[in-house]
């Protein structure tokens, strides 16, 4: 049987598995040993399965229960059925939210794509220092998010941030530039903070991927006479695009439903402009006090992920059907 | 590591958190108290000191947790739904409405008469916050009122009178960024803080747009009275650019510093500012002014939102104690300490100490008189769960940026306020 | 553009971008309350002090925040790796019948990222009688921490050739011994980016740990921060020197480790 293609989805969820040779002992401790093996495997994802079940399935159920009920908080909460999607669905500021979530994901991702990659090709040829930069660059992954956060609103200022005052100072700019008060720079802002800290997983993750690709690939490219460019194009690109997608699926799942950097640079202001899913989730849930809109509201990122999911490893594997 | 070692190293990790995790309780009575930490440490300092001499006095051990403006509702929605409310707790303007109306909290109307006979009558403006079907569910603390900061130097530069009225704030603007003084003198954040939603509220009822009636049941909001108060204060953003749209994404300390950064001639705030020049030393301390949040034609009906009162929730398994802590820190030397502690951010509801000599000068006398002209959330009626909502869900600072950030008409942004005040009303019933 | 130029440009324009906002925080961090406020020296402080500092460890919980984030990091990243691990040798070596289901379903669980359940999974810990704990979070990090560690060492176990295993059972050892002697020793650097990943995962979470947690000697790091803006003043010079301290125990760990970070994601995301 065929290993599973490197980085593919199969690899992903499963690799078939390679059947061992038998062994020279008898057919009964065959038998055993199976039994044993399955025991084993079991008790071993025994702990998986249990915080799965209680602590991800259970409450996951719970919210899909709770979306379906007009729960406020202190009170019990009663079934209403679709009403609070409705209600969603007809609200004009949640339309707002649903089309910035997207437009910030997509900013987001684009550019920690495009960044990671040039990252990577940049970084690729084994340099002196490499080590050092690389590590450097991982940085803003590291840093906790609350401070980039804090610290991209600290720099975005009107009047006394790094940015305006630099700029100012430089002569580009005669007045401060409305960042956060802006509706559009506001989500650039905060598409600028997220890409910051995000780029770094990307960079990373490609530049390492890029690593296992053999070098006489290379070779037997620059003997043809191909330029870096083509190279990359040719051979660095389609050889990493298994991990590119699976970086790109996870980010982009990590960042439709991303919290932090929206509530704490802008708490999705001004109006809703920047208000995304999470963040009006949490509003709903904790200023209105409404549980059951608010779980209705985070439904909503739902199809988007799923088809995310569905249409990776179908992109992955065009021929084969999905898993 | 490899397999044993890190085994055991975790089991006794586990065990060690566990002992951390697991602290053994004393004997004697152990309360908890929520409070509000507040803009001036000072004052912070004073309250936890009374307290716990207070605590000492009635024989309790008690755990002070903090929360901030912002994170209050997030600690107590969690409480509230773990039934883990504190023994006391301090609770804003629309704490008790909601509490009381949950049933989570005790009837304090002796405590409210013990505290009177000490401190003197009641002002009536601070009933509707904690006074439901004729019982007193929480004490009434103080008040932090919301007044108009200006800078009165450049006020004068520009030949103008302080502002009595919003437009007076709009012409005086105006003319600060014509003379080159300032770009965006005009520091009205209608953001999801209080002072967005304060001043919103003080402006729609000074224009005769109040959405309720005297027994706190919906009537509708007055359209044309909306729109008027709508039409004063976005031309400061849309048409005069009087205003910087960064000033909506404010958090609570944005227009604080715009203020002593001397960026910003008018912003509402409570006397914070006062105190953080006063601390610093600040330069612009003597050209800072203060004066009544503007009238409307339908005159001053000023907002209380940042009332801060004593609840004795019923969840508290000491209950007996926790009134004792209560009666002690409302008694006339503490609450007389830290009052005059306060740098004049704790404004009192009681007739002895309002009258007390510490206001007796020109800033705090504009600072009481905001108090007593105070109206309370859900005026003209009572502090209802709904009325809470209202604020709560940034109903009315929404319409605000309806129409400045998605230039929405005003008589559109009135319409979809409206319509979700009507929802609340109809999902939270005045009874 | 000659591919030396373009490394140049990106490599440039890349620390450029990494080392404004880091020398933003330090820079703030060692200005007064009044030069920051009064937009005095802005490019270096100038006078230069420590007071925002000593105030963190003075007038704050800080050093409060920095234990309980190290604690509900520490036990949160060893609770993840026990788990993950286990699972992921069980997925790739051992066979049992719905074992692909199962692999299927780790991978789902990225469905449910914490925006979207920390309602949910709040009111599964109160039904459970244990909110407003340090280990309330240790319990609920793992939610997000096993699926990642799981796939990544799944990939890893992998890569470690079969033969060496079957070799050692047919000598007689037991699974669990093949496990602990063999696989996890090879496994050390992928185990070690896991490691770090949940670590820095965890030092960095906010969202549960403002909701579950309501004792101010609980707050994490990251709650305790948000607290410096939120009042009527901020406090950016504090918040700048809180930010850095809070930064430096993860920074100095990449620092050594790094590197595992990297050998770790490429054989555990890459290699067949």
């Amino acid at each position: 049987m065929q290993r599973p293609a490197r980085g593919s989805a199969d690899e992903l969820i499963l690799a078939p598995p390679v059947a061992a040779a038998p062994r020279a002992r008898g057919l009964a401790w065959h038998r055993v040993n199976r039994v044993q093996e399955r025991l084993l495997g079991y008790a071993l994802i025994a702990p998986v399965a249990l915080l799965i079940v209680v602590l991800i399935a259970y409450p996951f159920l719970n919210a899909i229960w709770l979306s379906l009920t007009e729960k406020i908080v202190g009170y019990p909460a009663h079934f209403v059925g679709f009403k609070n999607y409705a209600a969603l669905w007809e609200s004009a500021r949640f339309r707002i939210v649903a089309w910035n979530s997207v437009v910030y994901t997509v900013g987001s991702i684009g550019a920690k794509v495009v960044i990671g990659l040039a990252m990577a090709a940049a970084l690729q040829k084994a340099v002196r220092g490499n080590q050092l930069l690389r590590g450097f660059l991982l940085l803003p992954w590291v840093i906790p998010t609350v401070v980039i956060a804090l610290t991209w609103r600290w720099l975005l200022d009107l009047y006394r941030g790094l940015v305006n005052v630099g700029l100012h100072d430089l002569g580009v700019i005669s007045a401060g530039i409305h960042w956060l008060g802006n509706p559009d720079l506001a989500m650039l802002s905060v598409i600028m903070a997220n890409v910051w800290r995000g780029f770094p997983f990307f960079g990373v993750s490609f530049l390492a991927a890029m690593q296992t690709v053999p070098q006489d690939l290379y070779d037997a490219a620059s003997v043809d006479g191909a330029s870096a460019w083509q190279q990359f194009w040719r051979i660095s690109l389609p050889s990493i695009k298994g991990v590119v997608a699976i970086v790109t699926l996870l980010s982009t799942i990590w960042t439709l439903n991303d919290f932090n950097i929206v509530y704490i640079m802008t708490r999705g202001g001004p109006g809703a402009a920047t208000h995304i899913f999470a963040t009006y989730s949490y509003e709903l849930g904790i200023q209105s006090q409404r549980w059951g809109m608010a779980m209705a509201a985070s439904m909503y990122s739902l199809p988007v992920i799923a088809f995310l999911i569905v249409f990776v490893v179908r992109y992955l594997h065009p021929e084969e059907p999905s898993s | 590591m490899s397999g044993a070692p890190r085994r055991i190293f975790t089991i006794v990790l586990i065990l060690v958190l566990a002992g951390a995790l697991a602290p053994a309780r004393a004997a004697d009575v152990k309360l908890t108290l929520w409070r509000l930490k507040t803009y001036i440490p000072p004052a912070d300092k004073i309250l936890d000191t009374t307290i716990q001499d207070c605590s000492k006095k009635i024989g309790a051990e008690v755990q002070i947790q903090t929360y901030t403006f912002d994170d209050m509702w997030t600690k107590y929605t969690a409480a509230i739904e773990s039934k883990t409310l504190p023994d006391v707790a301090e609770l804003d303007a629309v704490g008790p409405a909601r509490l009381a109306n949950l049933g989570r909290l005790s009837d304090v109307s002796d405590l409210v008469g013990t505290v009177v006979k000490e401190l003197g009558e009641l002002a009536p403006n601070a009933e509707g916050a904690v006074k439901f079907g004729g019982k007193f569910y929480a004490v009434p603390h103080y008040a932090i009122p919301l007044i108009l900061f200006y800078r009165k130097d450049l006020v004068e530069k520009v030949g103008a009178q302080p502002p009595d009225t919003w437009e007076a704030i709009n012409d005086i603007s105006i003319k600060i960024k014509k003379a080159g003084l300032q770009d965006f003198p005009q520091g009205f954040p209608w953001n999801r803080t209080g002072d967005g939603y304060d001043p919103a509220m003080s402006l729609l009822w000074s224009y005769g747009a109040a959405w309720v009636d005297k027994s706190g049941k919906y009537v509708g909001m007055p359209k044309d009275k909306a729109l008027q108060a709508l039409k004063v204060v976005t031309p400061a953003y849309l048409a005069d650019k009087t205003a910087a749209l960064d000033y909506l994404s404010w958090s609570g300390s944005g227009n604080n510093e715009a203020f002593m950064a001397g960026k910003i001639t008018f912003t509402p705030n409570g006397p914070s500012i006062l105190f953080q020049e006063d601390s610093t030393k600040h330069p612009l301390r003597k050209d800072t002014a203060i004066k009544l949040m503007p009238r409307g034609p339908a005159g001053r009906n000023l907002a209380l939102t940042f009332v801060m009162n004593w609840g004795v929730p019923v969840d508290g398994k000491q209950q007996k104690e926790a009134r004792a802590l209560v009666s002690c820190i409302m008694s006339k030397d503490k609450f007389t300490a830290y009052m005059t502690g306060s740098f004049q951010q704790a404004v009192p509801f009681f007739k002895n100490l309002i009258n007390d000599d510490y206001w007796n000068n020109p800033d705090g006398k504009i600072i009481a008189e905001t108090v007593k002209l105070g109206r309370p959330v859900g005026w003209p009626g009572p502090t209802t769960p709904a009325a809470a909502e209202v604020i709560s869900s940034n109903v009315l600072t929404d319409m605000m940026t309806r129409v400045i950030v998605d230039k929405v008409t005003p008589e559109k942004a009135i319409e979809e306020a409206d319509k979700r005040i009507k929802e609340i009303y109809e999902r939270l019933p005045v009874k | 553009m000659s591919s030396r130029a373009f490394r140049w440009l990106v490599v440039g324009g890349l620390l450029v971008l990494v080392a404004v906002p880091l020398y933003w925080i330090l820079n703030t961090s060692f200005k007064t309350g009044r030069q920051i406020l009064m937009s005095e020296a802005i490019y270096v402080p100038r006078p230069f002090t420590i007071e925002n500092y000593l105030y963190l460890f003075e007038e704050t919980r800080f050093a409060t925040w920095l234990r309980n984030s190290t604690v509900v990091a520490v036990a949160s990243t060893l609770i993840s790796l026990a788990i993950g691990s286990a699972g992921a040798y069980a997925l790739t070596r051992l066979r049992f019948p719905g074992r692909r289901t199962f692999g299927a379903l780790v991978l789902i669980t990225y469905l449910v990222p914490p925006g979207l359940m920390f309602i949910p999974l709040y009111r599964t810990f109160i039904q459970i009688g244990y909110s407003n704990s340090l280990g309330t979070l240790i319990l609920a990090y793992p939610t997000f921490l096993v699926p990642f560690v799981t796939w990544l060492l799944m990939g890893f176990f992998r890569s470690i050739p079969r033969e060496l295993e079957e070799a050692a059972l047919v000598d007689g050892a037991t699974r669990l011994q093949t496990l602990r002697r063999i696989v996890l020793p090879l496994a050390a650097p992928g185990l070690l980016a896991a490691g770090l990943f949940c670590f820095t995962l965890s030092w960095n979470e906010f969202l549960y740990a403002l909701i579950f947690i309501a004792d101010d000697s609980l707050r994490t790091l990251p709650v305790g921060l948000s607290e410096f803006v939120v009042s009527d003043f901020a406090f950016w010079g504090q918040l700048m020197a809180a930010a850095a301290l809070a930064s430096a125990p993860v920074v100095i760990v990449y620092i050594y480790l790094h590197k595992y970070m990297v050998s770790g994601l490429t054989a555990g995301a890459v290699k067949g």
